[in-house]
């Protein structure tokens, strides 16, 4: 286990972290500061684009690059929309940064918004965080009381106001267009692209959307350069990166580590190995939605690049663990259950095929599947990714399609014996 | 303009405007690209996936009805990665589709039967339960009420949100929405309120598949046992194109059939429901004549013998002076001509008039200004209404969509001036309320101000909406005028007039003055309205003096629209001989000495002349069922015949050869297009500005008098539409609306029966009580025949004042 400075945890258990004070005598609000008196938005932009920033959300878009696609002289106003709609199944890192260290969340989001020149921020929370709520709330009092927030920031003419709004409490809406529509007042539904939002979001005005995580980096690389931070983890895959342990792990928690760190070392090093002394079966390296990981597969390291070659994604680094008492049938049933749940009914693959994959599945577990169903599966899959109008479609897909087949075994056997796999039983994740 | 964006579809190359849609460019290289929830008229969602194409450099499939085009796209509709995924999203509409076309009233007519025949897979693979939306469990077929007229069923439907964009967008109304998420996302009413909007038969027309289904025509017949008739609607002066689908000699519904210039695709519910007034229980198929104080039933000739008999005597003896003619704005335009010919001509009477509504007919000049300025489509440029009594969403409603859509999209201003509130679906308006009668005061406030002259203050008026018209006028925008029925009864016509005119110069704006009633542009168009002298009032003061013997009424009521019933009804009892051509044994009619039935579309054609003055062909069905029904130059033929001067017209062809032979310019009638013909009408000449002289507002007698008003609704406009079922099931009763102050005052509840008198008469009505009118005023809406509101107005005053008690 090497040892290396954390930067969005350095502070996190620190006594009153969240409190204005204690943040400032940590060094707070001094990146903000320093961004308004000594650069211009087109620098902090560039600054951004050569630390290598990526979107921590899941796709990993270079964050600075998002910014440059802004039109310019539209007259349009220009918003920045906070993507603290976390929902994604085994991801727990933003809401860890919004509720012990909620003025690092405030002080990126100011930066950003001072570099795309947006008068007011949103932050998008989702609904069931009410501590979190709470926490950004206060925060944004405490940092307007210390002229932060609000009109003529520093002096400077700068204005920027940051107003939280709470969800409510869907997945889809953590998608950008879908967050937009839902912070207009709509129903969570997600808009067709082009337009993209940088042209055309909230209100129809240019917006960029950004993840906590994305923004909490922000200070830190303000304040110790672009160098600095693309020295931190792989060339493409710079900085660090919350991971988040769940399931069948002995430290279950959220730590963060070097981009390019290996698997094998988050699991065993930091995580203390699998629960109950059990064999590890499978990972999912990235959150739901991304393919599953077979046990043999550990070696690979923890990047956006790497994860890819491994046929796996980063995804927002919810690292899921699987042990050999887990019916893969039932985890992937578990996992349909909830798209299927969370589809959110606008366009026909994914309200379809989410709800045909799930009533197939659960026919599978509960003894009534039969052979040419796999078939059937791989192809509602393939009929469903890449037809719709917003990922989630395409996030259903990966648990099924990977889990038939990496343990094809495991399905056939429920198929031909109306049962588990003999060793394996059905916990839910917990 | 940008220059035109080219780019190739399945190896064809294409130009096109850019913005355009990558399926309207593949529309233009003849390339159908399969779509459900598409339309041109609505806001893409890009919801079904049905249209998704492969454009060459992009990762995804993309869907063509929301991808606009981009300079030297490539785009694939046919390749082999497009087919999987259209097969694949037509399985997923199926899964949960219940496939009980069998039972379904779009089978045969249905785009997801067509495309799963064109495009789907033979077979399905989903072996599993439907998801079903159990409505009642009684109910055997899932159906749903969601108002009178529309019924859902939630288990056909495959989401493509037309109906609630049609809501949303085109009407501007929010009763439809979006219930559940993923597999059980479904469509529903909001807060169980009844959806029955003014176009609610449109998302019917326009659902892809049969989960919106109309009341009136479920599980009646098949689609393809219709046949249909070309025809225009006959009730409002819109002139919509529709078909009237029919089997057997009954009307099973009207569907549009559109025309870009007119209505666009769209009809409003009076229109498309009406249908069922043709084959309405008590409808007059055979003629009746008097035999002692009974009218009995006789055959057609039978009638026809007495009339001709009749006329052939005043012929003999020279007394055509003592015959007059009343017709009504909604017949067709060769009716009309042939009424006015006939008694002209073969009679030699000048007793012609066509409008029985009005105790005081609107003077020739005045005639000639009425109809709307420009064309219909101009609508959606203008950038700001000034509509002034008038209500066109309930006059005119299609024409009233692109108010809408100027004010929704175009951001366009829409100022309501009246003495009650008006509504526009949810779109933004503001209402400029005034007492009545007062129409001319307040243009005369907005003219003044353009002219930097101080206002008088006669009334007062909410400065904000003055300063904003004035702040727009001055602007250059394109000011349009409107004004419609309340014009035509107004207590001060001639000083409203001058004031709009002067108001239209000023603000250099356009006028329309929209009449309520079909072809009433067609019949002044033509000239046939009688001039001051021989109009219906006059006609009816010389049948009180006995210089009128005879009077033939064709297709009005005058008993049920004259505003004095009981001088109505008196005098007509005076006449030797009525005869009276009506669908209905309506009051009227029972009077007469000989009834004979009045056609209605379809059982004849003809041509009527919209507001924009298009002249518009509709044609009868093909299948004659009631022989003794015959349009008013029907009959006039056969009596002609009769009387021994030769059958004069067989067809309405004949009578459009003579008007395009007679009139000038019109030489195009011989010919007519099925499109329609847009004729040029309005003469700039006539609308110099003319001083302006209002007369005094009227005041409240006392404290305990109201002043009269009637407004109509959408659904119910009158003794015609009364013998809908579909209409009276969607309208709702008679009401009078009355101020909180006064309701307080006299004692009058929510809901309440009340009595409406005047000294000698009173009807019974509900009260509704609403700040939506003016204090001391009192607005009837849904006035029925069975309490007729015109029992209580006098044909000498022009204002009605009742009282109002509480039963």
């Amino acid at each position: 286990m090497a040892e290396f400075e954390k930067i969005l945890f350095k502070y996190i258990d620190f006594p009153e972290q969240d409190r204005i004070d204690t943040y400032m005598k940590n060094g707070g609000y001094a990146a903000f500061r320093k961004a308004v008196t000594t650069m211009t938005p087109e620098e902090v932009t560039d600054v951004v684009i050569k630390s290598g920033l990526r979107g921590r959300g899941g796709a990993g878009f270079p964050a600075g690059r998002k910014w440059s696609f802004l039109p310019k002289g539209t007259g349009k106003p220009v918003y920045l929309t906070v993507n603290a709609d976390e929902s994604e199944p085994g991801t727990f890192k933003d809401r860890e940064l919004m509720e012990k260290d909620p003025h690092m969340v405030i002080e990126g989001t100011l930066i950003a918004a001072y570099a795309i020149k947006c008068k007011i921020a949103f932050i998008y929370i989702r609904g069931e965080f009410t501590f979190a709520a709470r926490q950004l709330t206060r925060a944004i009092e405490e940092a307007r009381a210390k002229g932060f927030v609000g009109k003529n920031i520093s002096g400077k003419g700068i204005d920027i106001d940051i107003v939280v709004h709470r969800g409510g409490g869907a997945y889809i809406c953590g998608e950008e267009t879908a967050l937009l529509t839902s912070l207009e007042g709509g129903m969570g539904y997600p808009r067709v692209k082009p337009p993209f939002p940088a042209v055309a979001g909230l209100y129809g005005c240019p917006t960029i959307i950004n993840n906590v995580e994305t923004l909490a980096n922000l200070p830190h690389i303000i304040n110790r350069g672009a160098e600095w931070f693309a020295s931190i983890g792989t060339p493409k895959s710079t900085g660090t990166k919350i991971f988040c342990l769940s399931g069948h792990i002995n430290k279950p928690g959220n730590y963060e580590l070097p981009m390019g760190v290996p698997l094998r070392e988050v699991l065993y090093d930091y995580g203390g190995g699998i629960k109950d002394g059990h064999n590890l079966k499978a990972v999912i390296p990235g959150g739901s939605s991304v393919p599953v990981l077979t046990a043999d597969k550990i070696d690979v390291h923890m990047d956006f690049e790497s994860l890819a070659e491994a046929g796996s994604m980063l995804g927002s680094a919810g690292v899921i663990v699987i042990d050999e008492t887990m019916c893969m049938v039932r985890a992937a049933l578990n996992l349909a259950q909830f798209y299927q749940h969370e589809s959110c009914g606008q366009c026909t693959p994914c309200r379809q095929g989410t709800y045909w994959m799930l009533v197939i599945l659960n026919r599978i577990e509960h003894g009534e599947g039969r052979m040419e169903d796999l078939d059937t599966l791989l192809d509602i899959c393939d009929n469903i990714e890449g037809n719709t109008i917003c990922p989630l479609g395409d996030a259903a897909v990966p648990s099924v399609r990977s889990t038939i087949k990496q343990f094809r075994d495991e399905y056939e056997y429920h198929i031909t014996n109306k049962a588990c796999l003999p060793g394996t039983t059905a916990p839910r994740f917990e | 303009m940008a220059d035109n964006i080219t780019l190739t579809i399945d190896g064809k190359m294409v130009e096109v405007p850019p913005g355009t849609l990558i399926v309207e460019a593949a529309q233009r290289l003849g390339i159908t690209i399969p779509t459900f929830c598409y339309d041109e008229r609505l806001r893409s969602v890009g919801a079904c996936r049905m249209c998704l194409v492969e454009v060459e450099k992009m990762p995804k499939l993309v869907a063509s009805c929301a991808t606009p085009v981009a300079p030297s796209m490539v785009v694939h509709t046919k390749n082999d990665r497009v087919i999987k995924a259209r097969e694949g999203v037509l399985e997923f509409l199926l899964i949960n589709h219940p496939l009980d076309c069998p039972t379904c009233d779009k089978g045969g007519e249905c785009p997801l039967q067509d495309l799963t025949y064109a495009h789907g897979p033979a077979v399905s693979r989903y072996r599993e339960n439907k998801i079903r939306f159990i409505e009642d469990i009684n109910q055997k077929f899932d159906d749903k009420p969601l108002g009178p007229e529309i019924i859902l069923n939630r288990n056909r439907c495959i989401m493509c949100y037309k109906c609630v964009r049609i809501v949303r967008d085109l009407a501007g109304e929010a009763d439809l929405g979006v219930f559940k998420r993923g597999a059980f996302t479904n469509i529903s009413n909001l807060n169980e309120v009844a959806y029955a909007d003014e176009f609610s038969g449109n998302t019917v027309e326009y659902c892809p598949v049969g989960a919106l289904l109309s009341r009136s025509y479920r599980y009646s017949i098949r689609e393809w046992l219709l046949k249909k008739a070309t025809s225009v609607c006959n009730l409002c002066p819109v002139g919509c194109n529709m078909n009237v689908e029919w089997s057997a000699g009954r009307v099973y519904r009207h569907m549009s059939r559109r025309n870009r210039e007119v209505d666009d695709g769209w009809l409003c519910d009076r229109g498309r429901y009406g249908f069922d007034i043709f084959s309405a229980a008590d409808r007059l198929f055979k003629p009746h004549i008097r035999r002692g104080s009974t009218l009995e039933p006789c055959g057609f000739d039978e009638a026809l013998i007495v009339v001709s008999k009749h006329l052939r005597k005043i012929i003999d003896q020279n007394l055509g002076m003592q015959v007059a003619a009343v017709g009504s704005p909604t017949l067709s335009n060769e009716e009309a001509y042939a009424i006015r010919h006939f008694f002209d001509d073969v009679i030699k009477t000048p007793e012609i008039d066509f409008q029985t509504d009005m105790a005081h007919p609107v003077e020739s000049g005045i005639i000639d200004l009425v109809g709307l300025d420009g064309a219909i489509r101009d609508l959606e440029r203008d950038t700001v209404f000034v509509i002034v009594g008038a209500d066109p969403a309930v006059e005119q409603p299609v024409a009233t969509l692109l108010i809408k859509k100027a004010v929704s999209i175009r951001n366009a201003r829409a100022i309501f001036i009246g003495s009650y509130d008006k509504r526009l679906g949810h779109f933004p308006i503001t209402n400029i309320r005034i007492p009545y009668g007062a129409e001319g005061h307040a243009l005369e406030h907005i003219s003044n101000r353009l002219e930097n002259k101080a206002a008088s203050d006669d009334i007062r008026l909410n400065e904000e909406a003055l300063n904003e018209i004035e702040e727009l006028a001055r602007k250059g925008e394109r000011v349009h005028i409107i004004a419609g029925r309340n014009f035509f009864n107004h207590p001060d016509r001639a000083g409203f007039l001058a004031a709009m005119l002067r108001l239209r110069k000023l603000a250099n704006a356009r006028l329309s003055i929209l009449p309520p009633q079909s072809n009433f542009i067609g019949v002044s168009h033509f000239g046939l309205f009688g001039d001051v002298d021989h109009s219906f009032n006059k006609i009816l003061e010389r049948i009180d003096s006995g210089e009128i013997k005879t009077l033939f009424v064709f297709g009005s009521n005058p008993v049920d629209e004259f505003p004095d019933r009981k001088f109505v009804l008196d005098t007509l009892k005076k006449l030797e001989f009525l005869v009276v051509v009506a669908p209905f044994m309506h009051p009227t009619a029972s009077l007469a000495g000989a009834v004979f039935p009045q056609a209605m579309l379809p059982d004849y054609g003809g041509t009527f002349t919209n507001i924009e003055g298009r002249i518009q062909l509709f044609e009868p069905m093909s299948d004659r069922p009631h022989v003794a029904v015959r349009p008013a130059w029907g009959i006039l033929g056969e009596i002609a015949d009769l009387i021994n001067l030769g059958r004069i017209w067989y067809h309405d062809r004949e009578i459009r050869d003579e008007i395009a032979r007679q009139l000038k310019g019109m030489a195009v009638l011989a010919h007519m297009p099925s499109d329609g013909f847009l004729f040029p009408f309005r003469s700039q000449e006539e609308l110099e500005t003319r001083p302006v002289n209002l007369k005094t507002l009227p005041a409240r007698k006392n404290e305990h008098s109201y002043i009269l008003q009637f407004a109509q609704s959408v659904h119910h406009q009158g003794w015609l539409t009364e013998k809908s079922n579909n209409l009276m099931r969607i309208s709702g009763r008679e009401a009078i609306l009355i101020h909180p102050e006064d309701a307080a005052r006299d004692g009058i509840v929510e809901n309440q029966a009340v009595t409406v008198s005047n000294s000698d008469e009173s009807i019974t009505v509900t009260a509704r009580i609403t700040t939506h009118v003016n204090r001391g005023e009192a607005l009837l809406v849904n006035s029925f025949t069975g309490q007729p509101a015109n029992k209580l107005m006098s044909r000498d005053s022009s204002i009605t004042y009742v009282s109002v008690k509480g039963i």
